[in-house]
């Protein structure tokens, strides 16, 4: 037998996570659809235009031919920027999800490597042999991001401690 | 014309004023038609955690459409409707019934052309075995223990109904919405399907239960409503609602 009032509460669980579709989208397909066929109707009725005026030598007829052109046009314009707004927005919605993914992804990715190696970056550390005020952190300043490139230390000529990345660290690539 | 008194916007569910928890269900001014034509004026309903509620009215009085709506198969025009305490106009019937409401619909929904076996055997994608679902169906449903390897469309009406309850009841549901269970059935399968959704009541299942026979919920039910033309227009224990369901149903 199911204990009820925890199926009653999984049922409020689930009903709260459950997607719904947004009306807005159906609105949206609506009016590119629209914009589509307007486009499409303008693109049509100009050359109709045309042919009706090329047809006759009566003015009145050539004029009334004018009229049919200019409105096939903006048809064609009207109908080109709502095909051109709804198709965007669509393209843009997905554009806009999939660049807050990215950064997302990015942002997790640095955070494992700093979970992964707490300790301070080696370049940054001070030691005896690299006391240059460059490779030297200012106090309080927030440990450098795995992967970032270390500043490299002054060469020396003789053979001395050198401040080498370690080889466990782990190398992440944050290029994206 | 009916002369019943009408209701508030309260419903039915925490019948003479008591406090109850979140609603599971709960209609608010819920309006439907088919082309154009209005068949639910603003229905108002409540269900609460683990009651059973009985809509009662006459033939055609949008007590199936109600259901319908209420489980994504029809949209509506108007209202809310509430599961859980969240707005879910437009949801797929697949997504709710997934979730946990499960409708039995008039005229039981299986599927002829399989065995019981395999009808029971659609219910396993929700994650309950095929043995589990096997044998929950067979404790309640003796009968169709008998019958697993038979075409579901081979068998009597009484035993259809009692396969596509088994198949509502393999899905754990937190509400079971029942449509005219007793439809075209012999009396004392009636009785033994009402024996099933009492003990299932019991278990402290959530039911909204549609009928237009109106005496064999009398003992199941907790609050019933009384539906005409569209309108719920009496809610209350089912045993108070008697006269007004006389006056419903003959128009007197």
């Amino acid at each position: 037998m199911i204990d009820q009032p925890q199926r009653v509460e999984a049922f409020k669980a689930e009903i709260a996570e459950m997607s719904l579709p947004d009306p807005a989208s159906g609105r949206d397909r609506l009016l590119l659809r629209a914009g589509g066929a307007l486009m499409a109707l303008g693109v049509v009725l100009m050359p109709v235009a045309y042919v009706m005026s090329h047809d006759t030598l009566n003015a009145l007829q050539q004029r009334d031919a004018q009229v049919v052109a200019i409105m096939g046009l903006v048809f064609a314009v009207v109908g080109g920027a709502l095909f051109l707004r709804y198709s965007l927005a669509q393209f843009l919605r997905f554009w806009l999800a999939r660049l807050s993914w990215e950064q997302q992804a990015q942002t997790d990715r640095l955070v494992d490597a700093v979970r992964a190696d707490p300790a301070p970056v080696p370049a940054a550390r001070p030691t005896a042999t690299t006391p240059t005020k460059a490779a030297a952190p200012a106090k309080g300043a927030p440990a450098k991001p795995a992967g970032a490139k270390a500043p490299t230390p002054p060469r020396k000529a003789s053979g001395g401690p050198k401040a080498t990345p370690k080889p466990d660290r782990p190398q992440v690539d944050t290029t994206g | 014309m009916t002369t019943v008194p009408s209701v508030g916007a309260t419903g039915v569910g925490g019948v003479g004023g008591e406090p109850g928890p979140e609603p599971l269900l709960e209609l608010r001014g819920l309006r439907a038609g088919y082309d154009g034509i209005d068949v639910l004026h603003g229905v108002d309903l409540v269900v609460h955690p683990g009651r059973v509620v009985a809509v009662l009215g006459p033939n055609g009085a949008g007590k199936s459409t109600t259901l319908k709506v209420l489980a994504g198969l029809h949209p509506a025009s108007a209202g809310d409707i509430m599961v859980a305490g969240r707005r879910v106009n437009g949801a797929r019937p697949d997504d709710l019934a997934r979730r946990g409401l499960c409708l039995i619909p008039e005229g039981r929904g299986i599927f002829p052309n399989l065995t019981v076996r395999e009808n029971l055997w659609m219910m396993t994608h929700r994650g309950p075995s095929m043995a589990d679902v096997e044998e929950q169906a067979a404790a309640r449903f003796p009968q169709l223990g008998r019958f697993m390897a038979q075409t579901a469309g081979t068998l009597s009406g009484g035993q259809q109904q009692m396969l596509a309850m088994a198949r509502g009841l393999a899905t754990a549901p937190a509400l079971l919405v029942l449509d005219e269970l007793s439809m075209g059935l012999a009396p004392i399968i009636v009785d033994q399907l009402y024996e099933v959704v009492a003990q299932v009541a019991a278990e402290g299942t959530s039911i909204l239960l549609v009928e237009q026979f109106a005496r064999i919920v009398m003992d199941v039910a907790d609050d019933a409503a009384v539906m005409v033309q569209g309108r719920i227009v009496q809610t209350g224990r089912p045993r108070d609602l008697e006269a007004s369901l006389s006056q419903a149903y003959l128009g007197g």
